[in-house]
């Protein structure tokens, strides 16, 4: 049975990071407890089918951990933590999204920022590794699926890379921040018949973060889908400042418009509707409806001639991001300046 | 090293060829009017190294007319039509690109709808077919490329002849024409190309769907670090009857008999100048006509370019991107090289195919009730 309209929740969560690796499995329980205690003011109230947690918030970000501290707070999913999950969404009969640093106990050699969902099952329903990692930046010594390809299909499968999960609430993909910026991915995942994306987030204040709200609203109006974007609202760390995150949750709907917005930072809570039949009747209408109308054979044809960021390099570093932009400088595709 | 630059939209109103024994009288009119307001550009405010002209910016786009007829009505690329601007183009020592319906010889049976850059010796250094519109659209019959990929690639000598991009003295120009632009994977493509500064001659009516555009122009100049510039119409006088137009005196505001109404201001205007950085760095506050000048600043684009973070052409795991693309089945390419599109009903016909198919495959969920039209025709040329 397919539900034709209902409401979703952001949780804009006050994080509070891992300052000390010993200290892990207090922070993550209270950071947990915390957001699923909003969470159930959402579902009591509002009666909120879906809800989203924004990126690490479990674990927070800090730029002054150490490698060995960064795998330390590493949590494995499915683990203690989404059980603790599956077992409050099984009680309310919800599907909960967030995006964790995890590790798999199996591949210690790697580390992703992975998104999931559990549903009401009670169980991991759908794990997705964020593609486009900042390691490439030199921000975190983490690793993207495309780092380690080859072996990453071997271990998880060909459809392993980008999970659709078939849901009474429409058919669920989870994007991780930075991964909002490529359009492939918000397209690929429409191919595979995605319509609602739920994006754990991690959007900081700084130059390059207020042209996302436009972004966002792109990937909407292009896929004819939905999109729901969890950001912390508070970061509470000895090394950082409390507000260094923008806050600003938002979802947008299938025609790219904002449906629901938190106005800045704070720990917060935003509930919006979800018109899931219309976003289907949209999708079936001829003007306009770009997923069917783009020249998908050209652009596999197009996008095949160059290679951008390779893969199989390994985690990738701030090394191979420069390298990169300057391999893309000698073939003449940028300009040296 | 490159100095920065004025770059100018020239937002015109448009007067509209009806009747095919004006189009001459017309299109003149037209080319005049445009330059007397890049003339004004020079008086005014000095050297502008750059001008760019609104989509169909010559002729407007008379939906209903058959085939044969826009062949005799629409123009050629190099010709006498458009001289006028490669001779503005060498007299000012700038480059000048704008949108024009066109006929080639070369294509007998179709037309298209494309975009044209002159540069300062007034030597055509673009031609371009908009890649998106009409045939999967359903408003009108012109061609584009990609629906006759294969003849198009040997008659023209490459796949390269879909994406232009040259290299001069102001950056690395390219031009696309306004549908264009909600396709990422076009902008994407040029500037995989090497385009710096995109010219994005346009047409956008208001219409119900139409105001996240506004937001396409900013995504696509951010998440590929270049210029867009768009032109749009300012307006759009149609053609009453002879020398009469919608914009006549004591013609406020006219119904065509037709059934096409054309109220003078039925494009939103807005013409734009976006910056690398994905913001509004020159604009046109509404319809009318109006010059939207911006500073390029080509220098400062490629330290951008060569910054580690946040270079998102750089970081882009294409290698899974192409794979994925190249498996699925979307609009396919070729869908009109058998024949030429005939009629514009024809273009629907191609996506409501397609998106049948999503429906079938499960890439779309039908919703409740959905009735399915399975015209046999349609689906042969959509699911090759």
């Amino acid at each position: 049975m397919t539900v034709r309209k209902y409401a979703l929740a952001c949780v804009q969560s006050a994080v509070e990071v891992i300052d000390e690796p010993a200290g892990k499995d207090a922070v993550v329980a209270r950071n947990l407890e915390r957001s699923l205690s909003i969470a159930e003011g959402a579902i009591v109230r509002d009666e909120a089918r879906v809800v989203v947690f924004p990126e690490g918030w479990l674990q927070g970000h800090s730029h002054s951990r150490s490698a060995a501290d960064w795998e330390s707070v590493c949590i494995q999913i499915p683990g203690l933590e989404t059980a603790r999950m599956g077992e409050f969404a099984r009680r309310h009969r919800v599907y909960l999204a967030g995006a964790a640093f995890e590790r798999d106990l199996d591949w210690p050699e790697v580390w992703f920022s992975t998104g999931f969902i559990v549903g009401p099952s009670g169980h991991v329903e759908l794990r997705y590794r964020k593609l486009q990692e900042r390691n490439v930046e030199g921000l975190i010594p983490n690793a993207s699926p495309a780092d380690v390809h080859n072996e990453y299909l071997r271990r998880y499968g060909e459809d392993s890379i980008f999970p659709v999960l078939e849901t009474p609430y429409g058919r669920l993909a989870v994007i991780v921040e930075n991964d909002l910026n490529f359009f492939e991915i918000t397209r690929i995942f429409t191919f595979r018949g995605a319509e609602i994306f739920l994006h754990p987030t991690a959007e900081e204040n700084g130059v390059h973060f207020p042209a996302w709200d436009q972004v966002r609203r792109s990937r909407c109006y292009e896929n004819l889908c939905y999109l729901a974007s969890a950001n912390a609202g508070e970061i509470r760390s000895a090394s950082r400042a409390a507000h260094a995150t923008r806050g600003g949750s938002t979802v947008i709907d299938y025609q790219g418009n904002p449906v629901a917005r938190i106005e800045g930072a704070g720990e917060s809570l935003l509930v919006s509707p979800i018109q899931l039949e219309r976003l289907r009747r949209r999708r079936t209408e001829v003007r306009m409806n770009y997923p069917a109308q783009v020249k998908s054979e050209l652009f596999g044809r197009e996008f095949g001639k160059r290679v951008l960021m390779a893969n199989d390099t390994g985690p990738a570093t701030r090394e191979i991001g420069e390298s990169t932009i300057r391999r893309l400088q000698d073939e003449g595709v940028f300009v040296k300046p | 090293m490159i100095t920065p630059y004025t770059a100018v939209a020239v937002q015109t109103i448009i007067r509209h060829v009806k009747e095919p024994e004006w189009r001459d009288a017309i299109i003149a009119e037209n080319v005049n009017r445009a330059l007397s307001m890049m003339d004004y550009v020079a008086h005014r405010f000095g050297a502008a190294k750059l001008f760019v002209l609104p989509e169909f910016c010559l002729t407007g786009a008379e939906h209903v007319r058959s085939v044969e007829q826009w062949t005799q009505v629409a123009l050629r690329i190099p010709g006498p039509e458009i001289e006028p601007f490669a001779k503005f183009a060498r007299d000012n020592n700038c480059h000048v690109g704008g949108g024009t319906m066109e006929f080639d010889p070369d294509y007998p049976g179709r037309w298209f709808n494309s975009a044209f850059l002159f540069g300062p010796t007034g030597e055509l250094l673009i031609r371009y077919r908009k890649l998106n519109g009409a045939d999967v659209q359903g408003h009108t019959t012109y061609s584009t490329p990609p629906a006759l990929y294969d003849l198009y690639v040997e008659t023209e000598g490459g796949e390269d002849a879909l994406f232009p991009v040259v290299d001069t003295e102001i950056g690395r120009l390219g031009v696309m024409n306004c549908y264009d632009i909600n396709f990422p994977e076009v902008v994407r493509t040029f500037a995989l190309h090497g385009a710096e500064v995109l010219l994005h001659v346009t047409g956008e009516p208001y219409s119900p769907h139409r105001e996240p555009w506004e937001m396409s122009r900013r995504t696509r100049a951010f998440e590929n670090a270049l210029y867009v510039i768009s032109a749009n119409h300012g307006g759009y006088a149609a053609q009453i009857e002879g020398a009469t137009f919608a914009d006549s005196p004591g013609l406020i505001f006219q119904h065509r008999r037709d059934g096409e109404i054309a109220p003078l201001h039925r494009s939103h205007g807005g013409s734009r100048v976006v910056d690398f950085n994905g913001h509004v760095a020159g604009q046109a506050q509404g319809p009318g006509e109006a010059l939207a000048m911006g500073s390029i600043d080509i220098q400062a684009l490629r330290e951008r370019r060569a910054e580690r973070r946040g270079n998102v052409i750089a970081q882009a795991r294409s290698e899974i991107y192409a794979g994925e693309y190249a498996r699925h089945r979307a609009s396919p390419l070729n869908h009109w090289l058998d024949r030429p599109i005939e009629d514009r009903s024809e273009g629907s016909g191609n996506t409501r195919a397609v998106i049948e198919r999503y429906l079938r495959d499960g890439v779309y969920a039908a919703p409740e009730g959905y009735v399915f039209e399975d015209r046999e025709e349609d689906r042969k040329r959509a699911s090759v």
